[in-house]
């Protein structure tokens, strides 16, 4: 059993490094709008299942299939703002519309996937380039030893957008103080439409380099969504770092409990988990970036 | 001049037009319309939570569940007599969501949202899986007929008639509860949290008590389900039925009396009449409820009743 634990470990961490990345694009949502993004996990499977699609059907070679899926989840990402959520922001809707909204599109994307390209899993081959890594006894495979690389790049590229560029500053201090920060002349409505491009982007590029190592089907989104909001919670909603670890927490006690307690059970487990955490420390180990204030959504 | 319904002709017809469906509707438009009810039942329940307390749940298909399997077990297993299994069916699934609302709904946000999603989707699991005692994906066959003092309820439609009776009844106790000085905080509350408190409305209390109340609609719902159909099975209460009630009430009418009614009647037939198209029903209420958010947000009710008034359509809301 023991000689078990380091496979897991290392697992969970690959596993962990995903839900990191949803955690982030759920935390950048929340941020701008104060909007809990059900949709999350769709962008994860739609970045998956359009790269998939544009390499299997369509033909291309890989690295143009893969630009093209994340380039296409980034437009869905963003027609979602446009199209379903500033309609609502501009008459003022009371904040249970956005998250029905959402759920509607968490509805209606997975649906619409199912019947253009159907209910059987797809996946693509791994990128290659890299190395397998011995560690120890456990092997970390090329394409697991990717998505970490990937993970560690998007969170550090992140933090360089929101510290030293004009317009990441200018979506920090939408995070803050929405109202203030319109007085300073930002463009809200369009840090909202930013936060929404940018949580796509990120959940493409999850699923991109996630779908080679366990593929993905029509219905993987909602699990996503539920393990990246887990991770979201323990790191504290829309704490960069504190995504990271949730993540990790999340992803290393669902290889253990799958492996001890029961594959069936193994997603039941962790959303017990979750709901433990949230009696326990609703606010997460972390502290937000922001506190959710009554008069804003 | 327009003329306006007052509340209790509206009932009356209401009442009448029940007791009369199955005279003219037929055999299969009755059945359909005793699973418009109870529908109607959870959506009444959804109603007091999103619409006047402006708190959602994504798991009242899971309290469904809770209600048909508690009835399911307790009378075929078990042997207890379908009211006592009833009784205990609504009680403990009421004590359930107490459980999990009372941490949760002391917390800002949408967290409940996400909490009760997750909830749903362990009640699917185990209930699927749980095979010793659910069935597992075999379900539970055999429910016995509902009965009460030996009158036994032993054709679809007496089912029709007990189902629309519990469904007026919880209806008019929603007009009561929407009244009454706890419906008054309730509405404080959706309106603006912290005027309310200030105002002295215990918002958690008052929050978790609503919950539960809905919770306890959605599992009675489930248990007559149970006897409904004689038959319990998780796959009744999947992700689908979520997205049906969400789309029932955002129709309807979310924070209006007669919206849930009026959804869950409309959309029973649309889902009825899907037939072989079944597989698209998440697509179509998706897109239907979706739309309805954009388009129309105060539900057919809330438009009729804004024109009633001659108000217009342009006053803003939802």
């Amino acid at each position: 059993m023991m000689d078990l634990l380091p496979v897991l470990l290392v697992n969970g961490v690959v596993f962990g490094a995903i839900y990191a990345i949803n955690a982030i694009g759920i935390g950048l949502v929340y941020n701008t709008t104060g909007i809990i993004n059900f949709a999350q996990g769709e962008f994860i499977m739609l970045g998956g299942m359009l790269t998939a699609c544009l390499y299997g059907q369509a033909g291309l070679p890989l690295l143009v299939a893969i630009i093209g899926g994340v380039a296409l989840t980034v437009v869905v990402g963003l027609l979602t703002e446009r199209l379903f959520i500033r309609p609502l922001w501009r008459r003022g809707a009371k904040d249970w519309t956005y998250v029905f909204m959402l759920f509607a599109v968490a509805t209606v994307l997975p649906n619409l996937v199912m019947l253009g390209v159907g209910r059987d899993p797809l996946t693509f081959p791994t990128f290659g380039g890299l190395p397998a890594v011995q560690l120890g006894s456990v092997t970390l495979s090329s394409q697991a030893l990717w998505v970490l690389l990937v993970t560690v790049a998007v969170f550090f590229a992140l933090q360089g957008f929101f510290d030293r560029t004009l317009l990441g500053k200018a979506m920090k201090a939408t995070a803050i103080n929405r109202r203030v920060a319109a007085w300073l002349g930002i463009a809200v409505e369009q840090m909202v439409a930013m936060s929404f491009g940018l949580a796509a982007l990120l959940g493409a590029i999850g699923g991109v380099v996630f779908t080679p190592l366990i593929s993905t089907q029509f219905d993987a989104g909602v699990s996503m969504t539920l393990n990246g909001f887990a991770a979201a919670i323990i790191g504290g909603m829309g704490n960069m770092r504190g995504a990271i670890v949730g993540g990790l927490v999340i992803g290393i006690l669902q290889s253990i409990s799958t492996a001890f307690i029961s594959s069936v059970y193994g997603d039941a487990v962790t959303y017990a988990v979750l709901f433990g955490l949230l009696v326990v420390w609703p606010h997460g180990l972390f502290r937000p970036l922001i506190e959710l204030k009554n008069e804003e959504i | 001049m327009s003329w306006r319904p007052n509340h209790t002709q509206s009932v009356f017809v209401l009442i009448a037009a029940v007791v009369a469906f199955p005279f003219f509707g037929g055999a299969s438009a009755t059945t359909v319309m005793a699973l418009g009810g109870l529908y109607a039942i959870v959506a009444i329940g959804l109603n007091l939570l999103v619409g006047y307390a402006g708190k959602i749940s994504f798991g009242h298909n899971a309290f469904m569940a809770l209600g048909a399997y508690a009835s399911g077990i307790l009378t075929v297993t078990y042997d207890w007599s379908p009211l006592a299994a009833m009784l205990a069916a609504t009680a403990g699934s009421g004590l359930v969501a107490f459980v999990i609302g009372a941490p949760i709904l002391r917390v800002r946000g949408h967290y409940l949202a996400m909490i009760t999603l997750a909830f749903a989707q362990i009640v699917i699991i185990v209930s699927t899986r749980w095979t010793e005692v659910t069935g597992g994906l075999t379900g539970i066959p055999g429910v016995p007929d509902f009965s009460i003092l030996g009158f036994a309820f032993d054709t679809k439609q007496k089912m029709y008639y007990l189902i629309w009776f519990v469904t007026i009844v919880l209806f008019l106790l929603s007009f009561r509860i929407v009244d009454s000085r706890f419906g008054r905080a309730l509405r404080a509350l959706g309106a603006h949290e912290a005027a309310a408190a200030s105002l002295g409305v215990d918002v958690v209390r008052c929050r978790i008590q609503i919950f539960v109340l809905s919770a306890v609609y959605a599992a009675l719902a489930g248990s007559l389900y149970a006897h409904f159909l004689n038959y319990v099975n998780g796959t009744f209460f999947d992700l689908s039925v979520m997205i049906q009630l969400m789309a029932i009430l955002v129709v309807g009418g979310i924070g209006t009396l007669w919206g849930p009614l009026v959804g869950a009647v409309l959309l029973v037939w649309v889902s009825h009449s899907l037939g072989s198209y079944a597989e698209y029903s998440q697509l179509i209420f998706g897109v239907l409820y979706g739309g309805a958010l954009l388009f129309l947000p105060r539900g057919a009710v809330g438009e009729i009743a804004a024109r009633l008034k001659g108000t217009g359509s342009r006053l803003r809301s939802g």
